[in-house]
């Protein structure tokens, strides 16, 4: 893979799913590496992917934005932990597939598992060395590839 | 007065389904809603249903599978089938069109894709 190609991929879909689905803008994007950037408590989902590629993609919601992001989604008060969780690991299905569509250009194969979501206990359990950070406005999500 | 099936594991994406038909102009539709394909024949066999939005990847019983026993069965057959999926590629829109999907959306929904799809599907107005 790329990382040009996985770049700007990760960035088009980023763009797409969270002015779609939240109604923010993407303002910027940058790297910084794992350890600097979470907390517990965050809230990772994990979309295993088994085609073009073995591995996985994560994302990561702060866990002080993440009810807010799911009730933009739906439009309505989210702050139960399932509800939150489930929006975002719908988020993040999204995601993938917009991410896939991307990077294959719409015509190849690619398969991901269903996406799960959990808060997290520890940041040192994130294996990822570094992140993309996305700056949506006043809020920051980040995303990394992780490859078998 | 249109009876939708909605078919995700996601409460979510079924929320953010029903708002899109909603947004499309059917604010009196009724509703069903499963989390996999098994719960969906459930209901199908037991409602008399105008069309099932379904996505692909669930547990239990997967969109593909629900969509072949859908279009297998002479009682369920002229039952309109979309899939939503994030899935969506040239190749499983090919597949699920092979099945008899009556079209095939991506994720995030396009409202008027979808508008156009409930006009020609429910021939609504």
């Amino acid at each position: 893979m790329q990382n040009d190609d996985v770049f700007l991929s990760m960035r088009r879909a980023m763009e797409e799913a969270s002015e779609r689905l939240f109604f923010r803008e993407l303002i910027d994007v940058n790297s910084k590496p794992s350890d600097q950037v979470f907390r517990s408590g965050d809230y990772q989902v994990i979309l295993k992917v088994t085609n073009p590629f073995k591995g996985q993609i994560q994302l990561f919601f702060p866990k002080d934005s993440a009810a807010q992001l799911v009730t933009e989604m739906l439009g309505e008060p989210v702050d139960e932990i399932e509800k939150i969780k489930d929006g975002l690991a719908e988020f993040g299905n999204t995601f993938g597939g917009l991410f896939f569509k991307n990077f294959l250009r719409s015509n190849g194969a690619y398969q991901m598992g269903l996406p799960e979501c959990r808060q997290m206990g520890n940041k040192k359990a994130v294996s990822l060395d570094r992140v993309w950070v996305f700056d949506l406005d006043d809020v920051n999500i980040y995303a990394g590839i992780q490859k078998e | 007065m249109h009876r939708i099936l909605i078919v995700d594991d996601s409460f979510t994406a079924r929320s953010l389904i029903k708002k899109s038909v909603n947004i499309c102009g059917l604010q009196d539709a009724l509703f069903w809603e499963a989390d996999n394909g098994k719960r969906a024949l459930e209901i199908l066999r037991n409602e008399s249903i105008d069309l099932v939005l379904t996505d692909v990847n669930m547990p239990e019983m997967d969109g593909l599978n629900l969509l072949k026993r859908i279009k297998s069965s002479p009682k369920l057959f002229d039952v309109p089938v979309v899939v939503i999926t994030s899935l969506k590629n040239d190749t499983s829109e090919r597949l699920m069109l092979q099945e008899h999907a009556t079209a095939v959306l991506g994720k995030p929904i396009a409202i008027p894709e979808m508008y156009r799809l409930l006009k020609d599907t429910l021939h609504m107005i």
